[in-house]
């Protein structure tokens, strides 16, 4: 309550915020993206990066962008296409840096680890493992292939897909199916024949 | 037709063909066993990739289900230059605003308790606070600076989305005349007498929400806090909190400069450093009065918030015995407790036309001067100036 008498003397003066004049989007339609993308841009990144509170911070970095940057023309056509490929790229760079200092398994494993409890432990360490090595491998993918699978494990459509990656409609089944051919291929080459059984 | 292309075979079993293709698509592979068997292979490679991905699947978050609180902390943190904000906005900045919120609200809600009238009135819920002055209070919340621990971010994040439904959340309106504010506000609108250029009328919409305790949870963000010594009581678990704050009104005279206006959410030099700045011309002519009514708090009566009062001030740096004090110092059921944190040059109580206010002096020249807080009749008032603090007073009794 005083809070609100307070926040109301310290908003009494701004009536520009920061990035208004750059910004590339109404108030009432960033509001609106932002409530129907968010829940979709934070499940992505937490399935890319397993980390809840990372997940949101990099969403929230990416409606950062949004609210105080001027999108190019061509982005200003499809602003949420903008914003799924800004969030997912500041995704990828997160999971890349993780990767290449080895951090993953290290907290998969302490994940699993603090996580488990009596017979579940053995579970959650394998499924960790298995976690950790699939993240992997989208780090090491073309980001394109990484975020048209992840999109797509997501339940996006292919018009939904065309529409967020800048796609052509009639490309998409067969940028899937590179993407996935990608995956495997590398998936193979890092963690070899015995996992390909398992796949 | 010819033999589909593996294209066309993966958005069939993806179901993204037209019913026309698809049933052109369906009817040669059932005549095809080439095609059966390029189709099986598609889509067994289209299996292996999923059933991986699958693996990072993980249940919805608090913040993928509840969107509108996302949007709402996501706005309460866009000045990523908090710690170079004026000294006013600093330190209702939104790293503190749990702190205000926990400590003031339960301070609050435990003065209404404590009041035996108020007791016996609320069988189960309580009534509304009627506020009708201001209590200082000297607080530091160094204890609750969750800028630098992420997991205590993440649990205060993670609490709120959780346990907090936001009811009512509207925007805020221009108002073009003194007659339309007080329409759009719902209650008689003053102006500064002593004022003779015309001031802008500003609506800040109503707000509501209502959320059950958690107490295990709050416990552990008071732990995680490093107050382990904080114990919340046991019947907090579960309680129904409901608050509805309803408009208030900002009434701006002066040539408030672009500068000026935005002055909160731009990044500043620290008030030290920019304390012998010569402020903006304009800015001294800038004069800004809130208007808005006391909220409405509902607990449940069988609380005892006389305890959580006392917690809530130990996590704002009370000694046990001071905080039991204060709670006893005070008429709570009339009081509003103002927190002033560390860092305001200096605050003293102040009589508007015989009511008591507390008059905040701010340092340096480049952010308002003073913030002078008062309340009638259940309207709580702020008046917030560039010039001389000790017109302060003065302009405020001019009200009507």
């Amino acid at each position: 309550m005083l809070e609100g008498v307070i926040q109301s003397i310290q908003a009494s003066k701004p009536t520009q915020e920061p990035g208004a004049a750059s910004r590339s989007i109404s108030p009432q339609a960033f509001d609106d993206l932002f409530l129907s993308t968010y829940p979709s841009i934070v499940g992505i990144l937490r399935r890319m990066l397993g980390d809840c509170g990372r997940a949101e911070e990099l969403a929230n970095e990416a409606f950062l962008r949004l609210y105080s940057t001027a999108l190019p023309p061509s982005a200003k056509q499809n602003v949420a296409g903008w914003l799924y490929r800004t969030a997912m790229n500041l995704g990828i760079d997160d999971l890349r840096a993780r990767t290449r200092h080895d951090r993953l398994q290290r907290e998969a494993g302490v994940a699993a680890a603090s996580n488990s409890r009596s017979d579940d432990g053995l579970q959650l360490l394998l499924r960790a493992e298995k976690q950790q090595r699939v993240r992997t491998v989208l780090a090491k993918l073309k980001p394109q292939w990484a975020q048209l699978l992840l999109l797509r494990a997501a339940g996006h459509s292919y018009r939904e897909l065309a529409a967020e990656l800048d796609l052509s409609p009639a490309s998409v089944g067969t940028m899937l199916m590179r993407a996935e051919a990608s995956f495997e291929k590398c998936y193979l080459e890092l963690f070899g024949e015995k996992e390909s059984e398992a796949l | 037709m010819n033999c589909p292309t593996d294209e066309l075979l993966r958005a069939r079993m993806d179901d993204e063909l037209a019913p026309a293709e698809k049933a052109a698509v369906d009817q040669h592979i059932t005549e095809c066993p080439a095609c059966q068997s390029r189709s099986k292979a598609v889509s067994a490679a289209a299996a292996r990739v999923g059933t991986l991905l699958g693996t990072l699947d993980v249940p919805a978050s608090a913040a993928e289900s509840n969107p509108q609180m996302a949007l709402a902390r996501f706005k309460a943190r866009l000045n990523p230059q908090e710690e170079r904000m004026p000294l006013l906005a600093r330190f209702f900045a939104p790293r503190w605003r749990f702190a205000w919120a926990a400590s003031l609200a339960a301070v609050i809600v435990a003065g209404s308790l404590a009041f035996p009238p108020a007791r016996s009135f609320a069988q189960r819920l309580l009534a509304t606070l009627r506020i009708e002055k201001v209590q200082p209070l000297s607080l530091d919340f160094a204890s609750m600076d969750t800028s630098s621990n992420r997991k205590l971010q993440q649990g205060l994040g993670q609490m709120i989305s959780d346990n907090v439904v936001v009811t009512t959340d509207e925007k805020e309106m221009d108002a073009s005349s003194l007659d339309a504010a007080s329409k759009l506000a719902g209650f008689p609108v003053k102006l500064i007498s002593s004022r003779q250029d015309s001031p802008s009328f500003h609506v800040s919409g109503a707000h509501a929400f209502h959320m059950n305790v958690d107490r295990p949870r709050l416990q552990e963000v008071l732990d995680e806090a490093g107050r382990t010594d904080l114990i919340l009581p046991a019947n907090l678990d579960g309680a129904q909190v409901s608050v509805q704050v309803p408009r208030s009104v900002e009434v701006s005279y002066g040539s408030c400069s672009t500068n000026q206006k935005s002055h909160h959410h731009q990044p500043q030099p620290d008030p030290a450093d920019s304390a012998d700045a010569n402020p903006p011309a304009e800015s001294v002519d800038c004069l800004t009065l809130i208007q808005a009514p006391g909220p409405t708090i509902n607990v449940p009566s069988e609380l005892n918030l006389q305890q959580l009062a006392e917690t809530a001030l130990q996590l704002a740096g009370m000694s046990p015995v001071q905080a039991r004090k204060f709670c006893q110092s005070i008429d709570w059921k009339s009081t509003l407790v103002l927190p002033i944190p560390k860092g305001v040059t200096s605050y003293e109580p102040v009589s508007i036309n015989g009511i008591q206010g507390t008059l905040m002096r701010l340092p340096g020249k480049s952010h308002p001067s003073y913030a002078l807080v008062w309340v009638d009749d259940g309207i709580i008032y702020g008046l917030v100036g560039w010039d001389d603090p000790n017109l302060a007073v003065q302009l405020a009794s001019s009200l009507q």
